[in-house]
């Protein structure tokens, strides 16, 4: 274009401008969009069939729980973070956490508005711990990670639970604090395998040792679950 | 305050003390160098310290000295001046860095940037020297070319006798407002108190406060520690050595809350489930005993620890910032040193309150006497330097409220958390009192 053109029409700069692929358009207006089929889907959404909407979702989160199964560094979880996981699990682990030894309040397990006070908080925290200190993670992707790594100790909550059916001898203990020390550690090293590579060299320990206790925190309370009598 | 007359000494006034032979920085040297031509030999003999100066007469001390000792103009291509922020003598090394902080190097119109470059530990066979804070006001006047050579010279001078000292730049042109004052005054920093530095932090873009208090970037520089540096502190507050401060060594001017926070999360997490833990042992022989987390615990604890970590500092940095204005003493640390103080000695308690997990009455109170012991010690070595000045009756008390405040805190929580089984079921919870040091507490 010629400089005159340029300084003459005020937009016209704009003209061989092309929507990025991410911002997603309805309606009818026509611009030129990526030929994927993801975008021909979210084109219209608005005519599929409810179950296919919520379905999507599903199988986002499903795919990032089986990361999270197979830790491996890989950018998926990082990528399309989404926060329905971490609500799932949290609202699993705080109906778990319920019904323990309740002949009252205040000698029982956490309430469910304290667990949810952890696990978001707490995840919140830790974020900001890492963002301080000048790890280039964003915000909402280390709560989906921090959340998602949850998922071992909710098995873990829900394998404790069928142990005390059976009984809450010295043995189920025992069984118990396996189960939920395996977890843990498996939570620890799935969110650090996927946290760690964000942060700077020299400060990989200070970010990781809040995670540590983070889960720590929360296996503690899956351990001391003590149903009612 | 000394003020030998010598003619063609430079009256660069230093608390008393010898300072270092030899031991110069490159750094700072660099940053000097650039532009200029170092030819004064005088300045490596001049090993006199003389302590305190008033401020207005200074300059036209400094150009009658300079005048004598240089004798000649020295070319100074880049119009900028270099001071020499807080040359000290031995004693005053440790809070002082020198040269450019690496990749920086200075540049015209470079704004008040305050060069401190990695601390230097201190020499061997140097102490730690009372050291008094003054401000040398200097007028530069419109930078006239025997104006900025005498700075320069003086700077020079300043820096090759202290390698210690950390530098300031100011271009010439631009104005650094001190506090109130207008026109092109320049801050001589000749005292590495933390006061000095808090407020030429404030008013110059320097290595703390970046940006205001909105930014991220503000609260990203109180989280600027790595992790070799965070061991270090948390090394420096379980060993107290007398005469070694653990804010003049350990924080060397760069405090953070990574440590103060983290500690205290982990102390309020340890001691809950230490204290659950040691009530479970002490109950198991008990058939009628059924374990309870006792989750609340996490709240009450919480609210205690964080008060104390976080008040306590409040409390007592005012209060030394009151003596201090009202007594005219020297010293004084900032909010975030105090802080950065009390959160690093709290971490004797986490594997403090571990071990309270075995049920021996005598071993317990043995380790809070241990633990006191060594963290109120390293309170007490760190506040110290700072109310000795004061009268002796007020450096006194408040030293002994600092201890007698953590001791509280340390008692409180064994006393809450740690009840040996005295088997009486409470149907009713009462929340706990906050002064838990009573001896007759509701078992919970």
């Amino acid at each position: 274009m010629a400089a005159s053109d340029e300084a003459s029409r005020p937009f016209a700069g704009l003209s061989d401008v092309s929507i990025s692929d991410d911002i997603a358009v309805e309606g009818d207006i026509s611009v030129p969009v990526g030929p994927s089929a993801r975008r021909d889907d979210e084109f219209s959404t608005l005519d599929e069939p409810v179950r296919e909407t919520v379905l999507r979702d599903l199988r986002a989160v499903g795919k990032k729980f089986v990361h999270v199964l197979y830790p491996k560094r890989s950018a998926a979880l990082l990528r399309d973070w989404d926060l329905w996981g971490p609500l799932l699990l949290c609202v699993t682990l705080a109906l778990l956490l319920q019904g323990g030894a309740a002949d009252s309040d205040y000698q029982g397990g956490p309430q469910f508005a304290e667990v949810f006070v952890i696990v978001w908080f707490g995840s919140i925290i830790i974020t900001l711990n890492s963002k301080l200190l000048g790890g280039t993670i964003s915000f909402f992707q280390s709560l989906c990670v921090l959340g998602y790594c949850i998922l071992p100790l909710t098995a873990a909550m829900a394998v404790c639970r069928i142990v005390l059916v059976a009984g809450s001898g010295p043995v189920s203990f025992a069984v118990r604090l396996a189960v939920v020390t395996a977890s843990f550690g498996w939570s620890t090293f799935a969110s650090t395998a996927f946290l760690a590579d964000s942060q700077p060299a020299n400060r990989k320990a200070l970010v990781v040792y809040p995670v540590f206790l983070f889960y720590f925190v929360i296996g503690w309370m899956v351990l001391t679950f003590s149903p009612s009598q | 305050v000394e003020h030998p007359p010598a003619a063609g000494e430079a009256h660069v006034e230093y608390p008393a003390g010898k300072l270092p032979p030899g031991g110069r920085q490159a750094g700072a040297l660099g940053f000097i160098q650039v532009g200029v031509r170092l030819v004064i030999p005088a300045v490596n003999q001049r090993e006199d310290a003389q302590a305190g100066v008033p401020e207005p007469s200074l300059v036209t001390q400094l150009h009658q000295a300079l005048h004598v000792a240089v004798g000649g103009p020295v070319a100074d291509p880049r119009g900028q001046q270099a001071q020499p922020v807080g040359a000290l003598p031995q004693g005053g090394l440790e809070g002082r860095a020198v040269g450019p902080r690496a990749g920086t190097s200075p540049e015209p119109g470079q704004r008040g940037a305050v060069r401190r470059g990695p601390e230097r530990p201190l020499p061997r066979g140097h102490q730690h020297l009372p050291t008094r804070r003054h401000v040398v006001r200097q007028q530069a006047a419109a930078p006239r070319a025997w104006g900025e050579t005498q700075e320069f010279e003086q700077a020079a001078e300043l820096l090759s006798a202290d390698p210690g000292a950390s530098t300031l730049s100011v271009p010439a042109s631009n104005t650094v407002s001190t506090a109130g004052d207008g026109g092109q005054d320049v801050r001589l920093e000749l005292s590495e108190d933390e006061e000095d530095r808090e407020e030429s932090s404030e008013l110059l873009a320097g290595q703390k406060a970046a940006g205001g208090f909105w930014t991220f970037e503000y609260y990203q520089s109180f989280f600027n520690v790595d992790t070799v540096q965070v061991l270090d502190r948390l090394k420096g507050s379980v060993m107290p050595l007398p005469g070694r401060n653990f804010i003049k060594n350990h924080l060397r001017s760069n405090p953070d809350l990574y440590g103060p926070f983290w500690i205290c999360v982990t102390l309020v997490f340890s001691v809950v489930i230490s204290g659950n833990l040691s009530t479970f042992l002490s109950e198991m022989g008990n058939p009628s005993y059924h374990f309870r987390p006792q989750f609340h615990r996490v709240t009450v604890a919480a609210v205690v620890i964080f008060m104390y970590a976080w008040l306590v500092p409040v409390a007592l940095w005012g209060f030394l910032s009151w003596r201090q204005g009202a007594e005219r003493q020297i010293g004084g640390y900032s909010f975030l040193e105090t802080v950065c103080v009390y959160g690093y000695s709290l971490f004797i308690y986490i594997p403090t309150s571990v071990l309270w997990i075995i049920p021996f009455e005598w071993l317990r109170w043995t380790l809070i006497l241990v633990a006191m012991g060594i963290s109120g010690s390293v309170l007490v070595l760190t506040f110290w330097p700072v109310v000795r000045g004061d009268t002796k009756w007020m450096s006194v008390a408040t030293l002994a409220a600092i201890v007698a405040l953590h001791a509280l805190l340390a008692v409180g929580c064994k006393m809450y958390f740690f009840q040996t089984a005295v088997h009486v079921p409470t149907p009713t919870p009462s929340p706990p009192p906050l002064h838990m040091a009573a001896a007759t507490t509701p078992r919970h």
